[in-house]
């Protein structure tokens, strides 16, 4: 049995065992031998055995049939020996599977092909040899386009006119996509240079047989000059059309063709070599892969938008189980606090109220010397020292029934400052009050909230004592998008030490001089605010002196 | 002058008072603990009673309304620590006439038994 090997050309490395009788050669898938290449017909030749020896018969092919770089003539039986070649478009066949002694040349169909084109081109102007360097950078530039972009459509535009570019006499280019879903195919982007004596060429009317034979096969196909073409491959849209050069390549990925690079040349046959071929197929392949990388790319921005969104979620569901956590820790603390100063007031207040009620019974004794008056003054301030402090440890331990009713937070300032103003009057005080009138009214304990204002208006004026300036500010508002309601104290006092700023609401601190504060009264504005699910913090300004912030919830933290 | 019943589970703190109300002339009792407190009551049958607040066992509240049985009319000052205040108001509800803060001001304490007795 003899066989036929491929050995150059598309199907390089192929071997096809020959009929005893007939073998048919060609594109189509009919035929005993299926080369699906460009340059192969449909029925291209026939193969025929005859005692043993192999005769080759063109079956009026296209491109034709060589043997040694000879045409044989179409209709004539040549015979094909073992050490012959055989050339059918770009596949060179053999009957041995290496041909000893000779290295294959690299251009074996071109050259004996090129008169073809050239004969019937006489009326195009000469063909210029689009040297290797022009191919090369078209290849480097939209391989950088490629690289730069992840936008398709902007990726394929710039592919269409390079290529208009450089194949300066075709008329039309357009790259078409296979749509995922309809599966049908659609022009992504389209060039046309031709204008029609009445106007601009419309649409590109697609040639539908060579389209569909792209898409189907898989395979290029070239068509250098219609007129010449196997009329079985020549469709009557493209005559109507006067198209006379066609070339249309894949777009492939993942192994499947997913669209096509078309272009076309009408009214004069543009003569399209091998190299143009060439050309095209490798922009198909490289933006191929762009396609693909777009697409993952695509795929890739919406995983991690899709990741970036959870994580957000997440991360603000973290926050807000931190933020709970934190106030049920501080709760606890809170309560912790307030149980153990009930105890502490308690157990103190006792012997205090034992001592108090014997030196006030010693005091009105008769006779006593100055020394034990004095004395006996000195213990009794000593012990309102103490009081003092442990009514602010009871501060804690009141009963944890809140009074709650809707209140207007500018009131609950009128009510503190003019509680305030005697002091106003002693250090000569300021004051410079901008409410919002417009403030809602929101529930809260309208003793306790008075209570902070009137601490932080005493610390202040405080603050401020010794200084120049000596200006109390107030201001109310809305914060935010309307969801708490806000009040500024401020004063042009001697502001807050950068390291004190996070320690300020602790319990017992103080920068007071011994005796003259607790430490107790920051905490506890910061305890009752924190009841009320609100937010308490200081800030320096830029007078100089301290800022304390309040937002209360309008809704009093009832979301 | 009257007959005062002073309750306090502290003993220093019942014979700082009892001096203090002697030596202006009136009848004082003491007691250390509630039912202690109830019996005194009983017995002596007090005008005044000043009765503090926080004690182990059978607390001020408790003892009031005991009280406030026994003799409707009879007039009971609570004596409290300022942390109480809350539950301080809650025995003027039960029937306290007052309520003084510890420490003591004595001659508040005088004031208030003076215009009570008086009456």
């Amino acid at each position: 049995m003899n066989t036929l090997y491929v050995i150059d050309g598309p199907h390089r490395g192929t071997s096809f065992d020959l009929n005893e009788g007939i073998t048919t050669v060609g594109r189509s898938h009919d035929n005993d031998i299926c080369l699906s290449e460009i340059g192969v017909s449909r029925h291209h030749a026939k193969l025929l055995n005859r005692d043993g020896k192999i005769f080759v018969l063109d079956l009026s092919s296209f491109q034709g049939v060589f043997i040694d770089g000879q045409k044989i003539e179409p209709g004539v039986e040549v015979e094909m020996r073992q050490e012959n070649r055989l050339v059918l478009g770009n596949s060179v066949l053999s009957l041995q599977k290496e041909i000893a002694g000779e290295n294959l040349p690299q251009e074996y169909p071109t050259e004996t092909q090129e008169p073809l084109f050239d004969a019937s081109e006489s009326l195009l102007e000469k063909h210029e040899s689009r040297d290797y360097a022009r191919t090369v950078g078209l290849l480097l530039r939209v391989s950088h386009i490629f690289a730069k972009s992840h936008d398709i459509r902007e990726v394929l535009h710039e592919v269409i006119a390079q290529i208009m570019n450089l194949l300066n006499r075709i008329n039309r280019g357009a790259i078409l996509l296979l749509d995922k879903d309809t599966g049908q195919l659609e022009e992504v982007v389209s060039k046309t240079r031709v204008k029609a004596k009445g106007g601009p060429l419309p649409k590109i009317n697609y040639s539908r047989s060579i389209v569909d034979r792209v898409i189907e096969e898989g395979e290029p196909v070239m068509m250098p000059n219609t007129s010449l073409a196997d009329k079985a491959d020549i469709s009557e849209g493209l005559r109507a059309m006067n198209v006379m050069s066609v070339m249309c390549v894949p777009l492939k990925y993942e192994g499947e063709t997913r669209g096509i690079i078309y272009v076309d040349s009408i009214g004069l046959p543009y003569g399209f070599r091998k190299e143009d071929l060439q050309l095209l197929g490798g922009l198909a392949d490289t933006a191929s892969v762009a396609l693909q990388n777009a697409q993952l790319y695509d795929a890739l921005k919406n995983e991690l938008a899709d990741r970036r969104r959870a994580e957000e979620a997440l991360g603000k569901t973290g926050k807000e189980l931190q933020e709970t956590r934190d106030m049920l820790v501080q709760s606890e603390k809170l309560a912790a606090i307030g149980r153990l100063s009930a105890a502490v007031a308690h157990e103190i207040l006792n012997p205090i109220n034992i001592i108090s009620m014997r030196l006030q019974l010693l005091e009105q004794k008769e006779d006593l010397s100055r020394a034990v008056t004095d004395t006996l003054s000195i213990c009794k301030n000593q012990l309102h020292r103490i009081v003092e402090f442990t009514e602010d440890l009871g501060q804690f331990s009141r009963s944890s029934e809140k009074r709650i009713s809707m209140s207007n937070l500018n009131e609950i300032i009128q009510h503190a400052l003019v509680l305030s103003d005697p002091q106003f009057k002693e250090y000569d005080i300021q004051t410079d009050l901008q409410y919002d009138a417009a403030l809602p009214l929101i529930p809260m304990d309208k003793d306790r909230i008075e209570q902070v204002i009137f601490n932080l208006i005493y610390n202040a004026t405080e603050a401020m004592a010794d200084r120049e300036t000596r200006v109390l500010g107030i201001t109310t508002g809305l914060s935010g998008p309307g969801d708490y309601v806000q009040v500024i104290i401020s004063d042009t006092g001697t502001g807050i030490d950068d390291s004190h700023m996070d320690k300020v609401f602790d319990p017992f601190f103080t920068t007071k001089d011994p005796g003259q504060g607790t430490g107790l009264g920051l905490f506890i504005s910061y305890s009752i605010i924190h009841e009320h699910a609100g937010r308490i913090w200081a800030e320096n300004n830029e007078r100089g002196g301290a800022s304390f912030f309040i937002e209360l919830p309008v809704d009093g933290g009832q979301q | 002058m009257g007959r005062i019943l002073v309750v306090d589970d502290e003993v220093e703190a019942c014979n700082v008072l009892e001096e203090f109300l002697s030596a202006k002339g009136h009848d004082v009792h003491t007691a250390l603990d509630g039912p202690t407190a109830i019996s005194k009551f009983q017995e002596v049958k007090p005008q005044l009673v000043f009765l503090d607040m926080i004690m182990p066992g059978m607390g001020g509240l408790d003892v009031l309304k005991e009280m406030k049985k026994i003799d409707p009319g009879v007039t009971v000052i609570m004596v409290t620590v300022v942390t109480d205040h809350e539950q301080a108001k809650e025995t003027i509800q039960s029937g306290a006439y007052d309520y003084i803060t510890k420490p003591v001001d004595l001659n508040y304490l005088e004031n208030v038994t003076m215009v009570k007795l008086m009456e």
